[in-house]
């Protein structure tokens, strides 16, 4: 299924704002990846403590509201491509910090400005919480979720597993 | 006893605009969805990990 990752570019990263309210975020980094119709963004927000929270979006969404950014179907039937691919992008990042932790939200649905689907165990949470489970396995990480927010955290072993998850626990939280 | 304040004693020093409660990100007056929404992660149980997990599939991660 995770079988056809997209060959994947970084585009740069964007440092910490200092004016920002959100305190332990250290950099972005951006990539980009294309697929058949279209241009993905993958934003990935490095907090302290080599916790990575990771973003996709479309490229044509970059400016969109949150809502359509994170919870849009394109209907292109490539998300086992599009979601190796971002795995993909967390294996180049583990290779070079060997304690990272990764989160993510699985956003509900949205179709035409209306959410379609409750914000527990969404269908993107369910299929990320798959390809975590299956991709990275439980040698190395600890996985972590939060059915009613759709949150899932994959804390890397090498690292203070509680502490790892008050960060999550925090981080997350501000992002809705 | 009863003490008053002479009326050019009282200054507005700033005053701050409600926010709008129909704003998306605005749950009634002032707090924001931030505050209304908890995360509390919790180790994924050993019954979840099994159904998910796929044999065929090999962990990308040694």
């Amino acid at each position: 299924m995770f079988d056809a990752p997209y060959k994947f570019y970084k585009t740069g990263e964007t440092k910490r704002n200092p004016f920002t309210l959100s305190v332990n975020l250290v950099k972005t980094l951006h990539y980009r990846f294309d697929t058949e119709k279209n241009e993905y963004h993958v934003d990935i927000k490095c907090y302290e403590h080599s916790l990575y929270l990771i973003e996709f979006f479309l490229r044509k969404d970059l400016k969109s509201k949150k809502e359509e950014k994170y919870g849009k179907l394109t209907n292109e039937r490539k998300a086992s491509g599009i979601v190796r691919t971002c795995f993909d992008i967390m294996l180049e990042l583990l290779s070079k910090d060997k304690s990272a932790s990764f989160a993510f939200i699985g956003s509900p649905t949205y179709k035409e400005r209306q959410q379609t689907e409750s914000a527990a165990r969404t269908k993107r949470f369910i299929l990320y919480r798959y390809a975590t489970i299956n991709l990275l396995g439980n040698e190395s990480f600890e996985v972590f979720e939060d059915e009613y927010t759709s949150c899932f955290l994959a804390a890397n072993k090498l690292c203070d597993l509680d502490l790892i998850k008050q960060e999550a626990n925090a981080i997350l939280k501000s992002q809705f | 006893m009863k003490t008053t304040i002479p009326k050019k004693q009282i200054t507005k020093v700033s005053s701050t605009k409600t926010k709008n409660p129909r704003s998306s990100n605005a749950i009634g007056m002032y707090a924001t969805k931030a505050d209304v929404v908890k995360v509390n992660l919790i180790k994924v149980s050993e019954a979840v990990y099994n159904a998910n997990r796929v044999k065929a599939y090999k962990p990308l991660v040694p």
